[in-house]
């Protein structure tokens, strides 16, 4: 398989997830807002989880602006529609790739983008987080029902996996703190992840339960664990098939090995340390797959041969 | 579509009987289904960086069989002396010592590469594709306007208009034979293998400039329906004069590059040293014979607008026959008294770049004012070599559906070719481009040209009721009806009493025949 389309299939895969997972965490601050109107910091506080903290001008930012900045924004990779645009900006590259249906799937949600925002706009974010979720469900259902399930195929997952990793731990990050019941439903909800709690812990929800659920939960395919053991498996075979062994599966491997075995109240007591180990492995992990499988040409410049 | 006495011509029957009871609304809604379909496929063509969907024109084009037999061989002939001569060119010369055409006007064309003067390519193949732009004249007669023996480019709409088409108006299709167009990828997959340098398994890729390009969708269908990798530059690497595509698994050998580049950007060690579009080291690999380069390098010089008034003596000095197709009548600036003729009649003429393309510098004599036609008067006699004029030539029309109405157009054809070295395939149909501004003869797409979809009819037409049934709706005999029906569908548990149900009653009614 191409390096370059490995590369971009890695990235549509991080892209789609991430415009799934940055609806999913605006959902829940909005939500949150709504419930604990006082609360000013909420802007703040999701910019901070987005990594974009620091500046003067976010520090002032109140959650409409950054719904502004974090929703509609396509010029901003860490918005929604700028990580619809980007992964239908590398979908582009892979068309002969990608099977036909979900190519079209990508490119008619780029289309249909604007349209979404203006309506958005005039009727309120959640409109919005809906239809991408639901687009992101589409593309992602054709990429496992008609996609070949070859080596491109695990690199889009891996990508996939790795971002949905990182952006779970970003969401629990900005929450972690909080003991408030219908907090934590709303998470689940967003996350939907609700129904599998309820039907794994009925209708009790504690913070410990949540992140249980949501980091431990090795049959729910949005849990960390579920999404860690997928990048393990797919980077296991991608290297098998490629001769050597790989050192992101190690890494992978432990992290997920850690967290498989750490009990609930250790996890309710450790979190923020859990979540920072979990981003620093995908980072590193991510380091890994693009020095191995996409490494680039070097510019070289050269000299015309005299005419002949 | 109509004859002088305003009868639908025979070949256009089937097209106007369906499309006369349609009201201007129903048309509409049809020419923006495809139109939708066309940005949801992203069927698109880049033109200063936007996207924009090839505008589909809703009324095909028809060409009777009798017709397109000669057409096909007449470009086949063309071919052929055209594929000749550039083996002699790059070769021994012999063209050019019997002075058929100049030696000078050889070796100053910008296309003329030395840099692959004397290589042969595999197979012996230099035109792979080529399109062949055709027109018909006032009288009806087809002629050649041009030929493209680089990277001719446009067959990816006429399979594309062909598929829309087939959904919008199954009715069309069903009324009459037409040649299909999706053999396309097949064949040219077949001309690559067999001008592949020795190999039993050759590697083939697409090469391409990449997204931006204009015709990258192209790129894209034809590498996914040959079902190899589409490559660009930097994905591929010359060393020992062997070329490799690079892979997640290391450095793959490729033996096949079907380039969708031009040659100054090809290879920057040989050419143009700033690109990074191309390989280093690609023409040291062809010319050692380890990868084939689909076109060759340098067949340029054997289609730009000068050399094409040539091509008729060619055919008949290789090929000992004269030419099926004309070509249009075309007067060359550098003979005096062609220059003479034309300078006085420039307002009738139409002036064109001999290395232009794209409609781009064309000074159309009819429309120009006065100080327009003083200015291309100026650039002729500045360099009576980069120009040829032509009489303007009233393009064929064809309905076209316009803000809602049918309004004749002006068209050309570019139908495809693909050669393999044994023998010339010609795509049945090709693209048909027709200019959508009123009066206008330019028909490219960069400067507002759409298409239709052109059919090509299997034999001579024979009146079939429009409104006639559909076909049989099982296909096949007894037999084969039987064989597609044995496994019933399965149904889960909620679907089990109503089976029973069936089942009673079935059983029942099995009883009752038994009494």
């Amino acid at each position: 398989m191409l390096s370059r389309i490995a590369e971009s299939l890695y990235w549509m895969g991080r892209y789609i997830e991430r415009a799934d997972d940055t609806a999913r965490l605006l959902d829940v601050h909005v939500h949150r807002m709504l419930a604990d109107a006082a609360d000013e910091n909420v802007g703040a506080t999701l910019l901070a989880a987005m990594g974009l903290a620091g500046s003067a001008e976010v520090e002032a930012v109140d959650l409409w602006r950054a719904t502004e900045l974090l929703a509609y924004d396509p010029d901003n990779p860490s918005s929604v529609a700028g990580s619809l645009r980007l992964a239908r900006s590398n979908a582009r590259g892979l068309r002969e790739t990608l099977a036909t249906e979900v190519w079209e799937a990508i490119n008619r949600t780029h289309h249909d983008l604007d349209a979404q925002i203006r309506a958005a706009r005039a009727l309120g974010p959640y409109i919005f987080f809906r239809w991408v979720r639901e687009r992101v469900a589409l593309i992602g259902g054709l990429i496992d029902s008609v996609v070949l399930h070859d080596d491109g195929w695990r690199f889009l997952t891996i990508g996939r996996c790795l971002e949905r990793v990182d952006m779970t731990a970003r969401l629990l990050g900005a929450v972690t703190d909080s003991d408030d019941a219908s907090q934590w439903s709303s998470v689940l909800v967003s996350c939907g992840a609700n129904d599998a709690f309820l039907r794994t812990y009925g209708g009790e929800i504690t913070r410990t339960r949540a992140l249980t659920m949501l980091l431990q939960a090795e049959d729910l395919p949005r849990s960390v664990a579920y999404a860690l053991d997928l990048a393990e498996t797919s980077l296991r075979e991608i290297a098998t098939a490629t001769g050597t062994p790989d050192t992101a599966v190690r890494i992978i491997g432990r992290v997920r090995a850690e967290l498989t075995y750490t009990g609930p109240d250790d996890l309710a007591r450790t979190t923020e340390a859990t979540l920072t180990r979990l981003q620093d492995a995908c980072r590193r992990a991510d380091e890994l797959v693009k020095a191995r499988y996409f490494r680039r040409a070097d510019l070289i410049e050269w000299q015309a041969e005299a005419a002949i | 579509m109509f004859d002088r006495f305003g009868r639908p011509r025979e070949t256009y029957r089937v097209i106007h009987d369906t499309l006369r009871p349609q009201t201007s609304d129903d048309l509409l809604a049809r020419t923006e289904a495809l139109s939708r379909a066309y940005r949801d496929r992203g069927v698109t063509f880049a033109l200063s960086g936007e996207e924009r969907p090839f505008p589909l024109d809703l009324v095909p084009r028809v060409i009777g069989a009798g017709d397109w037999a000669r057409l096909e061989s007449g470009i086949i002939q063309r071919v052929r002396a055209l594929e000749m001569f550039l083996a002699d060119i790059y070769g021994e010369g012999q063209v050019l010592d019997d002075g058929v055409v100049p030696r000078q006007l050889v070796h100053s064309s910008p296309h003329f590469h030395r840099q692959v003067y004397g290589i042969r390519p595999p197979g012996g193949v230099h035109i792979h594709v080529a399109g062949i732009d055709v027109i018909r004249d006032e009288h009806g007669e087809m002629r050649v306007l041009e030929d493209n023996l680089r990277s001719p480019s446009g067959v990816s709409y006429v399979m594309e208009n062909r598929r829309v088409m087939a959904r919008v108006f199954p009715d069309l299709f069903r009324a009459q034979a037409i040649a299909g167009v999706d053999d396309y990828p097949r064949q040219l997959l077949r001309a690559l293998r067999a001008t592949a340098p020795t190999v039993r398994n050759p590697r083939i890729v697409v090469l391409t400039p990449g997204v931006h390009n204009s015709a990258y969708f192209e790129h894209a269908l034809l590498a996914r329906l040959m079902g190899v990798d589409l490559v660009e530059g930097r994905d591929l690497i010359c060393r020992d004069d062997v070329a490799y595509v690079r892979t997640t698994a290391g450095e793959e050998r490729v033996d096949v590059i079907f380039r969708r580049i031009d040659d100054d950007f090809l290879d920057p060690v040989q050419f143009r040293p700033d690109t990074a579009l191309g390989v280093a080291g690609l023409v040291h690999a062809n010319r050692a014979g380890n990868v084939t380069i689909a076109n060759a390098i340098g067949n340029g010089v054997a289609d730009d607008k000068l050399m094409y008034t040539y091509v008729p003596d060619l055919i008949e000095y290789y090929l000992g026959e004269p030419a099926i197709l004309r070509n249009v009548d075309t007067y060359r600036l550098e003979d005096p008294e062609a220059r003479a003729h034309v300078l006085d009649r420039l307002d009738q003429m139409v002036v064109k770049p001999v290395d232009g393309s794209g409609g781009y510098g064309l000074v159309f004599g009819p429309s120009c004012t006065d100080e327009e036609l003083a200015a291309a008067r100026a650039t002729i006699l500045a360099e009576p070599r980069g120009w040829i004029a032509q009489p303007v030539v009233t393009l064929s029309t064809a309905p076209t559906l316009v803000d809602g109405r049918l309004r004749p157009r002006h068209l050309d054809l570019r139908p495809f070719a693909v050669n393999d070295g044994e023998k010339v395939w010609v795509l049945p149909g090709g693209l048909t481009r027709v200019a959508l501004p009123e009066g206008s003869l330019v028909v490219n797409s960069s400067q507002g040209g759409g298409s239709k979809d052109t059919w090509v009819l299997k034999e001579a037409v024979t009146p079939a009721p429009v409104a006639a049934p559909p076909a049989a709706v099982v296909p096949g005999d007894k037999e084969a009806r039987r064989e597609a029906a044995p496994v019933p569908l399965q149904f889960g548990p909620a679907d089990d009493h109503e089976r029973q149900h069936q089942q009673e009653l079935q059983q029942q009614q099995g009883e009752g025949g038994a009494c």
